[in-house]
């Protein structure tokens, strides 16, 4: 009995609706239309694609390529430009000799000394040039003679002028023998064919067996490792940060925001922070009138002068309106060193931030109120209720995702030395709108503190 | 006609994507009124089922009825319907077993608004799984998959969606013999 019944009711179904179809309604026509054809284009994602691959990218090659090889590079630069240097006081040199050897050739051209074998000629310059301060070309090069055995007190120890005679000889003879010796290792093919050595090389060498001394002291304290170590520190460093976050009308509450950041310093107090965060926030626009024409189409169409448009959405009661986007925060900040402690430093931060969104999204929550709904017979029945309904809105393909330098960053920072190149630093900041932001033209603040971690490398 | 308006709405004429609104709007309607609460959201899930067509239509092969593509879409469009707010809606009571008779000679005598009145006043899941099952002729896997329950319960929802129906329409019957008498 039952299933008679419910075969006939499927069938008396199937009959009913099999080729009904209920009556044509313009009005949903004009709604389906206005929001189907205003509807916003999909987000063109493959644009971001070049940005982000470059940057990863970039990041890479500069960690991987460049930080390996930078002493080498680095080296490489300052031989070359050593030997530049070198290669130029050695022409000096030569023309001077060649200068020297020509006025010393008209004193030399007599008949008795021409009558003298060579050999006794070469002795003699010998012995005349350790008693000069002016090296001849016929010379051994000083540089030769770090090769051999001295002996504290030798009379026929070559020593620059001013300094061969005296008791100080004696405790020098290790530093200068070091001083001589590096000259000669720095470029001792050259030095054998250079034979001879002014005054102002010797001066140098002095200079630099003075700075030997001086650089053979211990290190007395922490502080002054780490001045040391200053000369050898990168002037980059590479951090992670990370920290929550909440923009002004915020709905979601705190957002946690975490990004990498770069420092590069301009001079010992002034440095340049470059970075990338990513962030998320889910705010409530502030300023109505500037939500783009599209969210704003409902409330317009209601208002009381469009007849026509009271006609299709006279029970609308208003709109609530929210806005989210998951971006890149990209700020480029100058940061000034207030305070320079042993082991901690204080910074004044400032500069721009640029937003660079994923998934930019507005949506609107509109009530409507429904006064009439059908009983069973079908007829309108008075029962009044309100009924809310979502619209949610993209941005369009003419419209931006990137804000460029829109937030202006203020904060200050507490950074603590750990040792070993690795910085740990404490950011409370806050951004502030400079001008429309988002598809939604809104302007809002951000505030939050970032923990920060920085890597210097060293050189 | 069809293929005409559906090459032209494949191309983005706009003429051609109103015609098929006005084309198919009272059979998508005749077709979600079944699953809906009310006319009001029939119209919501139309215009859903619209939007996804028009969007899609490049995936549409002219060698399939357009007709039967589309009614997909709306019975699709009616099941995410369900499914987005499926939380606003009460959970069944446990039925009363029952051993009523039911006189099959009364449902002759039904309207499409009893019909659609008897089917409304069904909860949302039974309503759709009544419809999956009975007139568009899924199997209760089929129906299982789409609404994210067992087969098993798909088969206990549509036994009660049709004891519910034949005490609803006994009442209906009753009502309008009430009604006569006087």
């Amino acid at each position: 009995m039952k299933e008679q019944f419910d075969k006939r009711l499927v069938e008396k179904i199937k009959n009913s609706f099999d080729h009904h179809e209920e009556d044509f309604d313009q009005v949903e026509w004009e709604k389906f239309s206005h929001v189907y054809f205003n509807k916003p284009a999909k987000r063109k994602k493959l644009v971001l694609w070049p940005f982000f691959l470059s940057a990863v990218a970039a990041s890479l090659t500069l960690l991987f390529v460049f930080y390996p090889y930078e002493k080498e590079i680095e080296k490489g630069v300052t031989d070359l430009k050593g030997s530049i240097a070198e290669k130029s006081k050695k022409l000096d040199e030569i023309l001077k000799s060649v200068e020297d050897s020509t006025n010393e050739q008209g004193k030399l051209k007599e008949p008795t000394i021409a009558s003298v074998p060579q050999t006794s000629v070469d002795s003699l310059k010998v012995e005349t040039t350790a008693k000069s301060t002016v090296q001849r070309e016929t010379s051994e090069p000083i540089a030769m003679l770090g090769g051999r055995d001295f002996k504290p007190g030798d009379p026929h120890l070559p020593l620059p002028a001013g300094f061969a005679s005296g008791g100080g000889a004696t405790e020098a003879v290790s530093s200068q023998k070091k001083a001589f010796n590096s000259l000669a290792n720095t470029d001792q093919a050259d030095q054998s064919s250079t034979p001879s050595m002014d005054e102002q090389v010797a001066q140098q060498l002095v200079d630099e067996w003075k700075e030997g001394d001086n650089s053979g002291e211990e290190p007395k304290n922490t502080h002054t490792i780490i001045q040391n170590d200053k000369g050898l520190e990168s002037l980059f460093r590479l951090g992670i940060q990370a920290g929550p976050q909440a923009a002004s009308n915020a709905i979601s509450g705190m957002q946690l925001g975490a990004g990498v950041v770069s420092e590069f310093s301009i001079s010992d107090r002034i440095k340049l922070d470059v970075g990338v965060n990513y962030a998320h926030q889910q705010l409530e626009p502030e300023t109505l009138n500037k939500l783009p024409e599209s969210m704003q189409m409902r409330a317009v169409s209601s208002a009381p002068s469009s007849d026509y448009s009271n006609a299709v959405t006279n029970d609308y009661l208003g709109s609530d309106y929210s806005m989210s986007y998951y971006g890149l925060d990209i700020p480029i900040n100058l940061k000034y060193k207030v305070m320079d402690n042993e082991r901690a430093n204080v910074f004044l931060i400032t500069g721009l931030s640029s937003m660079v969104y994923f998934d930019q999204k507005g949506v609107e929550t509109f009530s409507v109120a429904s006064k009439f709904t059908e009983d069973f017979t079908g007829a309108l029945q008075f029962s009044e209720s309100i009924q809310e309904y979502s619209q949610e809105y993209t941005p369009g393909s003419e419209q931006s995702n990137v804000d460029l330098g829109k937030m202006l960053n203020l904060s200050f920072g507490y950074e603590y030395n750990l040792n070993n190149g690795t910085f740990l630093s404490i950011e409370p900041y806050y951004k502030l709108p400079l001008g429309n932001m988002t598809f939604t033209n809104q302007q809002f603040s951000i505030g939050g503190v970032n923990l920060r971690m920085n890597f210097q490398f060293k050189k | 006609m069809d293929q005409y308006l559906i090459q032209e709405a494949k191309d983005g004429k706009p003429k051609a994507l109103e015609m098929l609104y006005k084309h198919f709007y009272g059979y998508a309607m005749s077709v979600s009124l079944r699953y809906s609460n009310s006319r009001e959201e029939a119209c919501e899930i139309v215009n859903d089922s619209f939007m996804k067509a028009f969007d899609r239509i490049h995936q549409y092969s002219e060698n399939s009825s357009f007709k039967a593509w589309f009614r997909r879409i709306v019975i699709n469009t009616s099941i995410d319907y369900y499914r987005k707010h499926v939380k606003h809606y009460a959970v069944m009571e446990i039925e009363k077993a029952s051993a009523k008779t039911y006189d099959a000679s009364i449902i002759d005598e039904l309207s499409k608004a009893d019909i659609l009145d008897a089917l409304r006043d069904l909860p949302e899941v039974m309503r759709i799984i009544f419809n999956m099952y009975e007139i568009e002729g899924y199997n209760h896997n089929e129906i299982g998959e789409s609404l994210d329950i067992p087969a098993s319960t798909s088969r206990t929802y549509l036994a009660r969606a049709k004891q519910r129906l034949r005490e609803k329409i006994t009442e209906l019957n009753r009502i309008k013999d009430e009604g006569a008498v006087r």
